[in-house]
């Protein structure tokens, strides 16, 4: 049995709708990232979880037990905030003995277990610090500190390196998730970050208006996207819009790029005339002429130089004019990188066996 | 299920009751003391139409003169705010542009006035400008001839100067808050979009300026408009307003309905006025691009700089520097004997008794007024946006209600308190806790805005941590609000102390020998002929200063940083 589970909850302010019938399962140890863009109800999950905020409808059962009326203070769940929230008016080392002083620890056990997560976090020499002078990196770790401390059986982070610069992200990263297996606490980890989510979590639920789009692993979420809202959100490639059409037998898709035989992962209910989107992944793109490939054409958008050859941001040019983006890495994709100026039209040219179709959003 | 859903909602309801019946305590004093005795003004004012019909009304107005009157209190109220707004505005930019050592130090003398009871300043003024005062003697140890006498006291400049000098803060305040946060980028943006200098200042700053010198105007009008010690003090007969006509019908002539009317017309102005002052102040304070001082100002550069904002901080010190100069000179010789009871009138009340009475209601009137504006503040702090439709416009009316005691003349409340209060179903006739109960009115708004940015600042979630954490709503408000807000609380109930301490108007009415107060007894003793009279009044007003200015300092000691607001 799950964990957590939330059934079916609702929750709006006004006449916006910030969960719109959200159900999930966490298990028991489990890291799960909720990943969405801002505004799509991720805060306000966490914040019903916590019990800060009641459900409008909807059920959210913690080991089998209806929370519903259980205050915060009495949930003994941790929650991170955003911008920390450390208390300003107490120092270090009284922030992490903050949770203890309320389960009425005695002295010497919290001082023991504050040292005890202070070194997990690498603070242990600021126990003695004002919480002013610390840089933003310390905060955060400080306020790891804190939520862990009365040892919590789920830990919830609200976007932990959402405040912090970009360099110091990426190494914080790494260090936050060594120290939540370490602990082996149960997490739901909020992200807008797709990166931070793959990286971290070993469960991810896209989350967007209020209800989650596809839950997985971060591997099943990038194989099996469930719509193209999924895809896009995961950056895996180009978006086509078309119509399914059946010619002597074979599923092809109408697109803006050329009508496009698609063996791969059709549903076996789809109809003729249905509309679909095609998934163009960087795999089934080369920047050379290959034989059985489509030939269209495509624009250069941006560049990203690093060590391992440049990405290239590249625009499919529909019919119509459109642009269909994605990224290409010039050493998978062939070609010579010198050919591409911002701005000029080349042609490039797409395996149909590596694309597939999926789901238009009604 | 359902029955645990019930439950849910009935705690809701609950924890909403809770904060409701929180509210109410504040709501409820507010309509007992301030709102039932206005009605009781009210009726009586108007009492005479249902009997007479508007005839009564209209022989009673021309019976007080309301008409000359109204004319004199909104001209002198007028004339004293262009002056304030003159002396004020030039203060406020050096504060918005430059940096200055002693920059500080000059903000907080410049809000002594602000704490100043009236007696003082009335005084002060007196000790400077009346006959034998420290001007005549200057101008008779400089002209050679002794006798000089300027007739300065007892007219129109004499009240002018000291309202410049009373409110003049208010301006530096509001105004040189509003323009130290207004980002010198937009100014410099129009300049590159091809504005002059002086284009770029008429259209950008000033159009961003505009709400906090409408705000500021509005509040020095309202605040010499119902002006009452100074006018008494330094005016004389010669000069009177409604607000001195109120007391003189109320208090000399028992002439009460005549004194309702004058009432019932002083609130419908200082109503309107403050009406207007809380619409501006509240456009001023979201004006966009808000910046932080260390990014708006910077230290003067040229000499000519250095010369402008030398003569700007250099100017008002003196200006504040010199009536309280002459207060504190004019009192010696007169200290040694302020506490012998020298007089052997029967009415003689003895300085100590004074002194007694004013710290005992200003700390009572300090404990009432905090426990009021706690729980108003904490009700009004909720964000508005947070609250829309009908718990929103309750909250913008209970706004404007624990704003109303700031725009209530004193004297009419006051008289109201003698009106209201001095039969059934409330007869409290000649009770002592009028007197405090008047004076954390007369503080309420002043407590509740000084807290209001502080409860405001502080940043709810850190309720939910301490929550998640593990804290009961009890130990949030033990271990997070009361700690962070403990040095707000000092300071707002040290402001309702220095308020109440100097405090005139109200207690003016409502005062009996055995209730007197300092600031009645200096005005007492200025009113009776003699040096030794004058002498004891200057030596009480400089120990009613030395109270305020410690009060001032425990004000500014414990005030939370951030803008400043009245």
């Amino acid at each position: 049995m799950a964990l957590l589970s939330l059934q079916d909850v609702h929750r709006s302010f006004g006449v916006a709708h910030a969960l719109d019938g959200l159900s999930l399962d966490v298990d028991e140890g489990q890291i799960l990232a909720i990943l969405g863009p801002s505004g799509s109800g991720k805060s306000t999950l966490l914040r019903l979880i916590a019990g800060l905020e009641n459900a409008d409808s909807g059920r959210i059962l913690f080991d089998g037990r209806d929370m519903a009326g259980v205050p915060p203070h009495t949930r003994g769940f941790g929650l991170m905030f955003q911008d920390y929230c450390l208390f300003p008016h107490l120092g270090v080392q009284q922030n992490v003995e903050f949770g203890l002083r309320m389960q009425h620890m005695g002295a010497d056990k919290r001082r023991q277990r504050a040292a005890e997560v202070l070194r997990l976090v690498r603070m242990a020499d600021f126990a003695g610090r004002d919480v002013h002078t610390l840089s933003g990196g310390e905060q955060q770790r400080v306020a790891l500190a804190r939520s862990l401390a009365p040892a919590p059986r789920l830990l919830m982070l609200d976007e932990p390196l959402g405040a912090l610069d970009a360099s110091l992200r990426v190494s914080l990263l790494a260090e936050l998730g060594d120290i939540l297996r370490e602990v082996g606490v149960t997490v739901i980890y909020v992200t807008h970050d797709h990166a931070e989510a793959m990286t971290i979590a070993t469960r991810i639920a896209l989350v967007d208006a209020g209800k989650v789009l596809q839950a997985g692993s971060p591997d099943n979420l990038i194989r099996t996207p469930a719509s193209a809202r999924v895809a896009s959100f995961l950056r895996l490639g180009a978006l086509v819009p078309g119509h399914l059409r059946f010619t002597d037998g074979a599923p092809r898709i109408a697109t803006p790029i050329g009508v496009i035989a698609v063996p791969r992962r059709l549903r076996p209910d789809a109809k003729v005339e249905e509309s679909g989107v095609l998934l163009v992944r960087a795999a089934a793109c080369s920047l050379e002429p290959t034989r059985d490939k489509v030939e269209t054409r495509a624009r250069l958008i941006s560049r990203l130089v690093h060590p391992q050859g440049s990405t290239l941001r590249i625009g499919i040019i529909g019919n119509a004019g459109n642009e269909y983006a994605m990224d290409v890495n010039v050493a998978t994709a062939g070609g010579a990188e010198s050919a591409w100026d911002p701005g000029k039209v080349r042609p490039v040219w797409i395996d149909p066996n590596l694309c597939e179709v999926l789901p238009a959003e009604n | 299920m359902v029955a645990d859903r019930a439950q849910v909602r009935a705690g809701i309801g609950t924890a909403a009751g809770a904060r409701a019946a929180f509210a109410a305590v504040p709501v409820l004093f507010l309509v007992i003391f301030l709102i039932y005795p206005l009605v009781r003004i009210l009726a009586l004012g108007f009492g005479p139409i249902a009997q007479t019909g508007l005839g009564a009304i209209r022989q009673a107005a021309v019976d007080t003169d309301l008409g000359r009157l109204l004319l004199s209190s909104a001209g002198q109220a007028l004339l004293s705010t262009i002056l304030t707004l003159a002396a004020g505005l030039p203060v406020a930019w050096i504060f918005a542009t430059y940096r200055f050592p002693g920059k500080e130090l000059l903000r907080a003398l410049l809000m002594i006035p602000f704490v100043l009871p009236t007696v003082v300043v009335g005084s002060g003024f007196a000790s400077l400008l009346g006959s034998g005062g420290l001007l005549e003697k200057l101008a008779g140890l400089l002209t050679g001839s002794a006798g000089i006498h300027l007739s300065i006291m007892r007219t129109l400049p004499a009240v002018l100067l000291a309202h410049v000098f009373y409110n003049v803060s208010i301006v530096v305040r509001i105004v040189g808050g509003a323009w130290s946060a207004i980002d010198p980028r937009l100014g410099e943006a129009a300049r590159v979009l091809g504005a002059g200098r002086r284009a770029s200042f008429f259209r950008v700053t000033l159009r961003l300026l505009l709400p906090s010198l409408a705000a500021s105007a509005m509040l020095v009008f309202a605040f010499c408009f119902s002006s009452f010690g100074v006018i008494l003090i330094l005016g004389g007969p010669r000069i009177s307003t409604l607000e001195t006509e109120i007391y003189r019908q109320a208090v000399y002539m028992f002439n009460l309905p005549a004194a309702a009317l004058l009432s019932v017309v002083q609130l419908l102005v200082t109503a309107a006025v403050m009406f207007g002052y809380s619409r501006f102040q509240a456009r001023s304070s979201t004006i966009q691009n808000l910046k932080p001082q260390r990014v708006t100002t910077h230290a003067p550069r040229k000499a000519a700089e250095w010369l402008l904002v030398a003569l700007c901080g250099l100017i008002p010190t003196i200006g504040l520097l010199v009536p309280m100069g002459s207060l504190i000179l004019g009192s010696f010789g007169y200290w040694k004997n302020l506490f012998a009871t020298t007089g052997h009138s029967l009415f003689w009340i003895s300085p100590g008794l004074a002194a007694i009475n004013s710290l005992a209601f200003a700390t009572e009137a300090a404990l009432l007024s905090l426990a009021l504006g706690v729980p108003a503040a904490y009700l009004l702090a909720h964000r508005p946006s947070r609250h829309g439709g009908a718990a929103g416009a309750a909250l913008s009316t209970l706004d404007v209600l624990f704003l109303l005691p700031l725009g209530t003349s004193a004297v009419s409340l006051g008289f109201g308190f003698i009106v209201g209060f001095n039969s059934p179903p409330l007869n409290f006739r000649g009770a002592w806790f009028l007197i405090p109960v008047a004076h954390a009115l007369v503080a309420l708004p002043l407590v509740i805005r000084s807290l209001l940015p502080s409860l405001r600042a502080l940043n709810p979630r850190l309720r939910d941590a301490a929550s998640v954490l593990g804290a009961s709503p009890g130990r949030v408000r033990r271990e997070i609000d009361f700690p962070i807000l403990r040095r707000a609380f000092v300071s707002a109930a040290a402001f309702a102390f220095t308020v109440s301490l100097g405090e005139f108007g109200a207690t003016a009415i409502l005062t009996r020998p055995e209730l007197v107060t300092l600031p009645v007894l200096i005005y007492t003793a200025l009113g009776r002929p003699g040096a030794s009279n004058q002498g004891q009044a200057l030596a009480l007003s400089t120990m009613l200063t030395l109270a305020c200015a410690a009060g001032l300092l425990a004000i500014e000691r414990f005030r939370a940083p951030g803008p400043e607001a009245f």
